[in-house]
């Protein structure tokens, strides 16, 4: 008799849906035979009972039915929180024992307590971003921190709306994670945001409007009405502007500083390209006294895009659409 | 387990609480001479999903069904041989009531309007709980409700 082998046991955070992360963790669970389904059932019973209890509170405890669409909401709210608590435990097979140690409730209320701490945490560091802000004619910037943001603050509630990011902002940081969702979302928008808010401000007003300007003549557009990141342009700049000998402030380059450009990196292997930009990176960080290990990692993961940007470019003779003449 | 997001889902998990629950209630009924047997349980229990289905709305559990046979089962309009069967088409009335009123109406409330209503002014004839008694209503609360909304500028869905 051919001998099967034995079914995995364990449960691999990879191959968990992070956004439905308790329903395939019991899902993958159930499948592994690690819990029957009679424990699944029950388990579906305790989270119906904390939805029961959400709709009554969603309808101030004066009814107990709700319109399809409205129960969904909650639902997902509900479950939000429940996998906020479960990702916190160190693996999914930690997370199941607590769950059916603790119930389904007690893992909600955790994670609801996590929820609103993220959100209180998410209100304070809009206050700092806000007072951090750089002075810009971009409007997507200006009014997604003094009127989008805010807005999604006065709109959001913990229980009955955990997954949503209720608000649209229309200013594109340089690396989003749309994969979150709720005010984990908001939470990591504002992260960057901050970030990128620290390294604008290590630029002048005038140096920065200048960019811009040279930016929407580049491109033809009317660049305060346009959905750009300010970030990306000058950190961009930055590096043609190290890589042409010059300073990594000075952002207004030149024709000339073009020219040098294209005579630099003309010809050059993609290796080549990458580990001059490397390069030009660390002598930004070091001019500007840029030290903190969150923003210069952030920086590199900005310029990942360059170099094959970079690329295309030289072979299209277009580098004057990647180094913006102020 | 797949669709959980899916509410309907959960119906064999709820289900016998709910008969359960509907159940418990001939301790009181049984007093008024009305009882329900384990089958009226499951028809109402069915009649009462069909009407949520709908009617685009979810309960959870059975406490609407509950109330009604609490306020309801002292009617002198009802009697043992329709109980179930009348018990389905107000259950049906209330959600109905719920979704034209905007929502307006708590439980407690809409179930002490149809109890007055049935008992009162119609006779034990949901026909006319339907009918004019019920239209007049909800179109009064509607129109509260449009009005409220003109005024402060909130959203009335």
């Amino acid at each position: 008799m051919e001998n099967k082998p034995a079914r995995q046991r364990i449960i691999h955070t990879q191959t968990l849906n992070k956004n439905r992360y308790l329903l395939s963790l019991l899902d993958e669970a159930n499948e592994a035979g690690i819990i029957s389904q009679l424990q699944v059932n029950h388990l579906h019973s305790q989270i119906m009972d904390i939805l029961r209890d959400t709709i009554l509170r969603y309808n101030a405890g004066k009814s107990s039915s709700i319109r399809t669409e409205t129960a969904q909401q909650l639902l997902l709210s509900v479950f939000y929180c429940m996998d906020a608590c479960c990702m916190e435990y160190a693996s999914p097979m930690e997370c199941l024992e607590q769950l059916q140690a603790e119930g389904a409730a007690v893992l909600y209320k955790k994670g609801l307590e996590l929820v609103c701490s993220c959100t209180d945490s998410a209100r304070k560091l809009l206050s700092e971003v806000k007072s951090g802000k750089i002075i810009t004619k971009v409007q997507a910037y200006n009014d997604t921190l003094d009127y989008d943001l805010p807005e999604f603050f006065t709109g959001y509630s913990a229980i009955f709306s955990a997954h949503e990011a209720m608000c649209s902002f229309d200013y594109p940081i340089a690396h989003d994670d749309q994969a979150e969702q709720g005010v984990f979302y908001i939470w990591q928008y504002l992260k960057k945001l901050s970030m990128e808010n620290e390294f604008c401000r290590k630029f002048t007003f005038a140096d920065i409007e200048s960019l811009l300007a040279g930016y929407g003549k580049t491109y033809k557009i009317h660049y305060p009405d346009y959905l750009l990141n300010i970030f990306e342009i000058i950190l961009y700049n930055s590096v043609f502007s190290v890589i042409a000998g010059k300073s990594a402030k000075n952002i207004g380059l030149g024709y000339c500083d073009l020219q040098t450009l294209l005579r630099k990196l003309t010809g050059l292997d993609e290796k080549t390209h990458k580990c001059i930009i490397s390069n030009a990176m660390r002598e930004i960080q070091a001019q500007l006294n840029i030290v903190q290990p969150e923003l210069m990692d952030y920086m590199f993961l900005s310029i990942v895009e360059l170099c094959s940007r970079l690329r295309i470019c030289l072979d299209n003779n277009s580098l004057d659409k990647l180094v913006i003449i102020a | 387990m797949k669709e959980l997001t899916s509410i309907g889902s959960m119906d064999a998990v709820l289900r016998q609480t709910a008969i359960n629950q509907i159940l418990e209630t001939n301790s009181e009924s049984m007093k008024y001479g009305l009882m329900l047997t384990e089958n009226d349980a499951m028809q109402i229990l069915d009649s009462r999903n069909d009407a949520l289905r709908g009617f685009g709305r979810i309960e959870l559990g059975a406490d609407v069904i509950q109330r009604l046979i609490f306020a309801l089962c002292d009617s002198p309009y009802i009697v043992q041989e329709q109980y179930a069967s009348v018990l389905c088409e107000l259950i049906e009335a209330f959600y109905y009531m719920k979704n034209e009123t905007l929502d307006e109406m708590g439980d407690d409330e809409l179930v002490l309007w149809i109890k007055d209503s049935f008992n009162n002014r119609c006779n034990g004839s949901v026909e006319l709980l339907l009918g004019g008694e019920f239209e007049n209503t909800a179109r009064e609360i509607r129109n509260a409700i449009y009005s409220r909304a003109f005024i402060t500028g909130e959203d009335v869905h």
